[in-house]
């Protein structure tokens, strides 16, 4: 037994965060802790190692020996000769003025070995990074998301750790990189026989990877097992209600609502911006980003289309042009026929509403909710038919009419996130513009929302554009899906025949790499 | 702390208004036989020269308050002036962004990199003396800093999904500017008002050392002071009244500025880091 | 990098040519000439004395015959000081001013930068509170209030220093340097605080603690030169500030530096001395800019490529 917990409890200030877990973790096995955020997973991993400014108490072996309340002065050795930490965020996790082989020899000096170049090479050659020798040359900076992280693994690894801790290793990374970087941790357990200590929001991730699981709620365990238990036959209410919420590839299709008149017939769509100003510029160089090249796109009253695509696709551009919130360097937006103007007037304003990504954001922090869910009724009036009241629009969205005299900050992301939907619907739109909005949202409440705004969809026969770059979202939700890359739509389908068929390479990508 | 430093600096402002209304001398009053009162002598205090008189007989304490008082207007007021030009230059740089903004704000860059303390003196030289115009001076060059934090401020929360939404929901430009923008950094403004009296305290009293400011028989708190340093040697009062008013003062709205603007960026929209201070 | 570089430099041109000009145009249409003295002249004398300088020249020949001269490193001849060149006199006061200045930022940066760190590794703690409270105090002390009052009890009470002027013995510059540093050395406390407390923060550092590595190595090896950007573009305006200060400084201590001859020349319109030396105290800060640029590199390779 590599890493053992006896009814651990960690508090913070005399409040309890995590009360009573109980675990082992063998040689090459990995142990995930899975949760939503908030449930006490990263402290449960953290706190032990004096990691996290809260107490733990109860019993944590490693290698049969205890180390709760051991001071800072007894930990840090022991972190430094037996663990490996690998953290969420890849892009700051580095010092920025040292270079990758600095990064290297401070970590193999843990095991107070000075390495040689060659073996430097070889750490970097284990993490499959390509061009090892330029790489130790270069500054974090210099390197991606993914490679950053790569580099991370390495220097946790890098004195041969009994037990190697990953807080969210993928959750920062571009779905494509996840499975990748999950497989690499997977297999260097196995071969290295290390314990791993797993901890992640995400079930798809700890799916392909963890060989047990402990899925915590609010501090306390909720269920513990096997994964392939917890996935196929959960047994805790909780567990079921979080496994209904996460969409997955492998699920039934339901059948879609029916769709009426054509609403938006956007041909030709083209977004270009400016390079920023550079003294020297490369003649090269593109004077102009082309964010969007030649999108084409219908939407129908009550349909959902969703644009799929991986981060810098160019969807949220999109997405933009045709709120009439961003540039549209060139093609033709058509409403109902008719052709709108780039300049929205009122009349096409209150035709289309957006709802974005980060709820608390979207939200003015100085105004209260009744003010803020109004705000496009005081510019848009004359341009709307049956003017809702505050208090009716909050019970729409599936909240008290109380909510109307907070303030955003006392609000969670959740109910956020309905507030901004009430403020869309103030002004009855037909078309709701959807950039990410569910995916800062933890599952039960992003699956909440989601099933509020496919009622409203029936209700009011609303169309939906939704924007997201989770595949099993879209196939939940859509009529129609378009995956992007590079700033083309590369694939515009209905769902059953993309997924039946697809055609485009980015699109076999995207299933591959979705769960 | 903060609270401590605000309640001096209104006692100061408190006494400097209206104490002079009650001494038997005027500031610019010369009592032909009390020249040169020492600070604690019989004499001066039956003479009505409560901290003495100066060495052509004019009342100190009276002297005192009342360039503390054409000081703190002055400041006042050149503060006032910077933040207009502040808020109006950030907010159109941070709002416009793209090249306007480069261009703006590589103006301010050059205008701080410029020795401006200079730049006045050479305004004071060429316009002549005035009080106007010290101000004016001040407040021109005092206003880069509103500027550049304004205009982070600006471009932080115009990135903020709510500014989209408002554009969406039809609210002009104006309408942005007014009942989002400002709303959310009047707070950050207002911290650094407070830090910005305080410097144009010191320049107002750096020039008025010089003998560019303030011009007799009107007095401020450099005039004083620099009158101080001539007769230190004799009489030490006369330097560490008004140098000890001053700095007080100064400390006393820095502390005060510095601590409202640790106490906004904590809950506030936008936290420019500490290089922007 | 390189590129950084160029392209400052390249702005820097056009502002020096502007601050030139702009001065210039300032003192040339400043009511008053400097030959309008108490006893009015003759105006056959007043003539030949503004033809003998060029000033009944187009005023814009004046200007370009100005800036080919200073191109060349002639500032022509003070008018006030009329045996001297305004290059002798600069020749005369800059050493002094640059012994003062120089010292000063070093004294300010060994003080910054140390407290700075105290105060940062034990964040939270009395001492903290207590240097920057001192900090505060130290950036809001204006010179011309602390120089007079250092004077007042080193040189006069303790009699330790020279009330005025230099001498042999080199403890003459010690009152000016500590008066002209500490507003500085506050500032730079603040910065380099602020910039450690964000760096200790940050993930990198959360990394390093992982590890296993001890505070000091976290604080020096990982946190402290990243911390030190901000303090770094602080430079520029602490060069400037030195030299304001300056101006003050040489003149309670009546030293014969550069900042004394400018307030000679401001209060007796000496156009080629004033103009002389806000070109080159222009050209200094942005020199202290340009260093402060080249720092940044080292201390953040980030901003190498940015």
């Amino acid at each position: 037994m590599i890493y053992s917990a006896r009814n651990l409890s960690i508090e913070i200030d005399s409040s309890a965060l995590v009360h009573d877990i109980s675990f082992d973790i063998k040689a090459g096995k990995i142990l995930a802790l899975a949760g939503a955020s908030g449930s006490g997973k990263t402290v449960t991993c953290l706190s032990p190692f004096g990691l996290h400014a809260s107490r733990a108490s109860g019993s944590a072996m490693l290698l049969d020996q205890e180390i709760i309340g051991l001071d800072e002065q007894k930990l840090a050795p022991i972190r430094a000769r037996d663990v490996g930490f690998i953290f969420q965020q890849p892009l700051t996790a580095l010092t920025p003025h040292m270079t990758i082989a600095a990064h290297l020899t401070e970590a193999s000096m843990q095991a107070g070995i000075a390495p040689s170049h060659k073996r430097l090479v070889e750490m970097l050659n284990r993490v499959e990074l390509s061009r090892p020798a330029d790489k130790l040359r270069q500054y974090p900076h210099q390197l991606s998301g993914g490679e950053r992280q790569r580099i991370c693994i390495a220097m946790g690894i890098a004195h041969a750790p009994k037990l190697l801790v990953a807080d969210e290793p993928t959750s920062a990374l571009d779905a494509e990189l996840r499975c990748d970087i999950m497989l690499l941790l997977r297999d260097i357990c196995r071969a290295e026989n290390m314990a791993m200590l797993l901890v992640s929001h995400d079930l798809a991730s700890i799916e392909s990877s963890a060989d047990d699981v402990i899925l915590l709620q609010k501090g306390r365990v909720a269920e513990a097992s096997t994964t392939r238990k917890l996935v196929q036959k959960p047994k805790s209410e909780y567990a079921q209600r979080l496994m209904a919420a996460t969409p997955r590839m492998g699920e039934a299709l339901l059948p879609s609502p029916p769709i009426g008149d054509r609403l938006i017939d956007a041909r030709a769509m083209h977004v270009n911006f400016p390079r920023p100003f550079q003294f020297f510029r490369n003649k090269s160089d593109d004077i102009m980003v082309r964010a969007v090249r030649n999108v084409s796109l219908t939407i129908g009253q009550g349909e959902t289309l969703a644009i799929v695509g991986g981060s810098g696709s160019g969807k949220s551009t999109l997405a933009r042009a045709i709120a009439g919130l961003g540039p549209l360097s060139a093609g033709q937006i058509l409403w109902r026929g008719q052709p709108l103007s780039t300049k929205r007037n009122r009349k096409n304003r209150a035709l289309m509403q957006p709802v974005f990504q980060d709820p608390i954001a979207s939200l003015d922090p100085k105004w209260r909710v009744r003010d803020i869910i109004l705000e496009p009724q005081k510019y848009l009036l004359d341009a709307i038919s049956d003017v809702l009241s505050a208090e009716e629009l909050l019970l729409e969205v599936g909240l008290e009419a109380e909510f109307a005299d907070r303030f955003p900050a006392q609000l969670s992301g959740g109910q956020a996130q309905r507030v901004a939907i009430a403020r869309a619907l103030s002004v009855n739109p037909q078309l709701l513009i959807l950039d990410e909005a569910t995916s800062a949202l933890d599952p039960l409440a992003a699956h909440s929302i989601a099933q509020t705004l496919e009622n409203l969809q029936k209700e009011r026969s609303l169309a939906l554009l939704m924007v997201t770059h989770d595949l099993a979202l879209a196939r939940r939700m859509a009529h129609q899906i378009g995956v992007m890359k590079d700033g083309q739509l590369v694939e515009y389908q209905s769902k059953h025949q993309l997924f039946a068929d697809p055609q485009h390479d980015a699109t076999r990508t995207l299933i591959k790499n979705s769960h | 702390m903060m609270r401590f430093s605000i309640i001096i600096v209104a006692m100061i402002a408190v006494l400097a208004v209206f104490m002079p209304f009650l001494l038997p001398w005027d500031y610019a009053q010369i009592d032909w036989d009390g020249v040169g009162l020492d600070i604690i002598s019989q004499q001066a205090w039956q003479r009505g020269h409560y901290l003495g008189s100066d060495d052509i007989g004019r009342d100190r304490l009276a002297r005192i308050l009342v360039g503390t008082r054409i000081t703190m207007s002055i400041a006042l007021a050149a503060a006032l002036v910077a933040m207009l030009i502040g808020i109006a230059w950030g907010v159109i740089a941070g709002w416009i962004g793209g090249r306007t903004d480069d261009i703006m704000m590589r103006i301010v860059d050059a205008l701080y990199a410029l020795p401006f303390m200079f730049i006045v003196i050479v305004l004071m030289v060429v316009f002549g003396r005035s009080i106007l115009l010290v101000f004016i001076g001040i407040g021109a060059v005092e206003w880069l800093t509103m500027a550049r934090v304004v205009r982070g401020e600006v471009k932080a929360i115009k990135s903020r999904p709510f500014i989209l939404a408002a554009k969406a929901s039809g609210a002009s430009f104006v309408a942005i500017i007014l009942r989002h923008i400002l709303p959310n950094i009047m707070g950050v403004a207002i911290a650094y008002l407070m830090l910005t009296v305080p410097q144009v305290v010191m320049v107002e009293s750096f020039l008025s050392f010089l003998g560019l400011g303030v011009q007799e028989p009107m007095t401020s708190l450099g005039i004083l002071v620099n009158e101080g340093a001539a007769q230190m040697e004799i009489n030490p009062a006369a330097l560490l009244l008004p140098g000890g008013v001053l700095i007080i003062l100064i400390i006393s709205l820095t502390i005060a500025g510095e601590r409202l603007r640790d106490r906004i960026n904590a809950g506030g929209i936008a936290r420019p880091d500490a290089g922007a201070a | 990098m390189l590129r950084l570089i160029l392209r400052r430099l390249w702005m820097a041109i056009p502002t020096l040519f502007a601050i030139i000009i702009l001065s210039f145009l300032l003192m040339r249409f400043a009511p008053g000439g400097p030959f309008d003295g108490e006893r009015p002249l003759s105006p056959e004398t007043k003539a030949a004395l503004e033809s003998s300088y060029g000033l009944d020249k187009p005023i814009w020949e004046q200007i370009l015959l100005y800036v080919g001269r200073i191109l060349q490193g002639d500032f022509g001849p003070s008018l006030i000081y009329r045996d001297f060149t305004v290059n002798e006199l600069i020749a005369q006061g800059l050493p002094i001013s640059l012994l003062i200045g120089g010292l000063a930022l070093l004294l300010a940066c060994a003080i910054g930068i140390s407290a700075g760190l105290i105060a940062a590794s034990k964040a939270g703690q009395a001492i903290d509170e207590i240097l920057m409270l001192l900090a505060t105090i130290l950036t809001a002390l204006p010179t011309f209030v602390t120089g007079p009052l250092l004077v007042l009890i080193f040189a006069f009470s303790l009699g330790w220093f020279p009330v005025s002027g230099m001498d042999e013995n080199i403890s003459w510059v010690v009152l000016p340097v500590i008066a002209l540093s500490l507003p500085i050395a506050g500032a730079i406390m603040k910065l380099v605080r602020a910039g450690l407390a964000v760096q200790l923060s940050q993930d990198h550092l959360r990394s390093a603690r992982a590890r296993g590595l001890s505070p000091v190595k976290r604080l020096f090896r990982h946190a402290l030169r990243p911390a030190l950007v901000p303090a770094a573009s602080y430079l520029g305006p602490a060069a400037a500030g030195v030299l304001t200060g300056a101006v003050v400084i040489e003149t309670i201590f009546g030293l014969p530096g550069l900042g004394r001859y400018f307030v000679q020349g401001a209060l007796n319109r000496d156009y080629p001395l004033v103009l002389g030396v806000v070109t080159l105290y222009a050209g200094l800060i942005i020199a202290f800019n340009l260093l402060a640029d080249l720092m940044y590199g080292w201390l953040d390779p980030r901003m190498r490529d940015s």
